[in-house]
């Protein structure tokens, strides 16, 4: 339901456009931007998705993106991070606090939000850079079939 | 369409008039410390109710004594030549080739490359900072990113803003075990002279405390 927290041994799945993927094929920081507007990073939380296996979760975000008309460009990336580590990460920083919490839609009923990521500044990039380096080569995945 | 000439022609032998316009001429200094080397310039020009764009290029790149130039019809197109063509000059094909993938990706994903922060980026890329070869990506603001993994278990990122001043950070991975704890990570928007003063501070404490 719409602010329920995720729990923190779930994981959530981070969308990176091409732009925001390094040729080692990690998230660079900028992945994890807030973009103009955004009061969270969206994310989808994946075992919301009651898959058995990770990928067939992930194929259900995929048709969720396609069905809100939302683009996937060649060479995006979708990155897995688990819900307890992105908030051990956020409140290391600075006057650092976050939370994950259910932010479903009619037709994305995964999604989900991190709040604590501020929108703008070095604070924004200290809190993105904090998170990109949670992430390994086993947590990418590519967004497109 | 490259012309080989002996120096750059005069606004009347070309048949056009030249009116200064905020931001050309645009000059990007690559090369040091030769001032006839150094600049890649993009000078507007008009011809009737038509603009061009020229990228001049000194004899560092033609390689051969003579001003080259290339003409195009859209100062974006010329800013990105240019840069690239700057960046392959000195040895950087890699950053070069990356910008250009860039630049089609965001296309493709509806964003566009920033060239003001571009320019801001070549300038910084091609001076010699010392921290290795980036990762260089985009920003949602189309602003460029540089992300450096700095032996030693370090990570340094740079975004190159308007007013050339660059938002970096530094921080610790964690990714290598320490007698000492690893110092506080930090960040900040500043001139990158001022930036790279404090990454390299910090890449020193991380280093012996």
């Amino acid at each position: 339901m719409k602010g329920d927290h995720v729990p923190d041994n779930d994981h959530v799945l981070r969308y990176c456009g091409a732009g925001k993927v390094g040729t080692d094929n990690l998230p660079m920081p900028a992945a994890f931007y807030p973009r103009s507007g955004e009061k969270y990073l969206s994310v989808n939380w994946l075992e919301f998705l009651d898959a058995e296996v990770r990928g067939a979760a992930i194929r259900q975000v995929r048709e969720c993106f396609c069905n809100k008309g939302f683009g996937i460009g060649a060479g995006a990336k979708f990155v897995s991070l688990e819900v307890g580590a992105i908030k051990e990460k956020l409140g290391e920083l600075p006057n650092g606090y976050s939370a994950v919490t259910h932010q479903p839609c009619e037709d994305d009923p995964s999604h989900s939000g991190i709040f604590g990521v501020p929108a703008g500044g070095a604070e924004m990039l200290a809190a993105a850079a904090a998170l990109c380096i949670l992430v390994s080569p086993r947590d990418v995945f590519s967004a497109r079939e | 369409m490259l012309e080989m000439l002996a120096s750059p022609p005069t606004p009347e032998q070309l048949g056009v008039e030249i009116r200064q316009q905020e931001p050309y001429p645009r000059e990007l200094n690559i090369f040091r410390p030769d001032p006839l080397d150094s600049a890649i310039v993009v000078r507007r020009y008009e011809e009737g109710e038509n603009e061009f764009f020229v990228v001049w290029s000194g004899h560092a790149l033609s390689g051969s004594g003579i001003v080259a130039a290339q003409v195009f019809p859209s100062a974006r197109e010329a800013e990105i030549q240019a840069i690239m063509g700057g960046l392959v000059s000195i040895g950087q094909d890699t950053i070069a080739d990356r910008i250009s993938q860039l630049d089609r990706m965001m296309a493709d994903e509806g964003e566009r490359l920033d060239t003001t922060s571009l320019w801001l980026a070549a300038d910084f890329l091609g001076s010699d900072h010392g921290l290795g070869t980036p990762q260089i990506g985009t920003t949602p603001a189309g602003e460029m990113q540089a992300v450096w993994k700095v032996p030693g278990d370090a990570l340094v990122v740079m975004d190159f803003l308007p007013g050339k001043l660059v938002r970096f950070a530094a921080l610790s991975t964690g990714g290598q075990t320490r007698p000492h704890p690893a110092p506080p990570p930090i960040s900040g928007v500043a001139e990158h002279p001022r930036a790279m003063g404090e990454i390299r501070e910090f890449l020193a404490r991380l280093e012996s405390p």
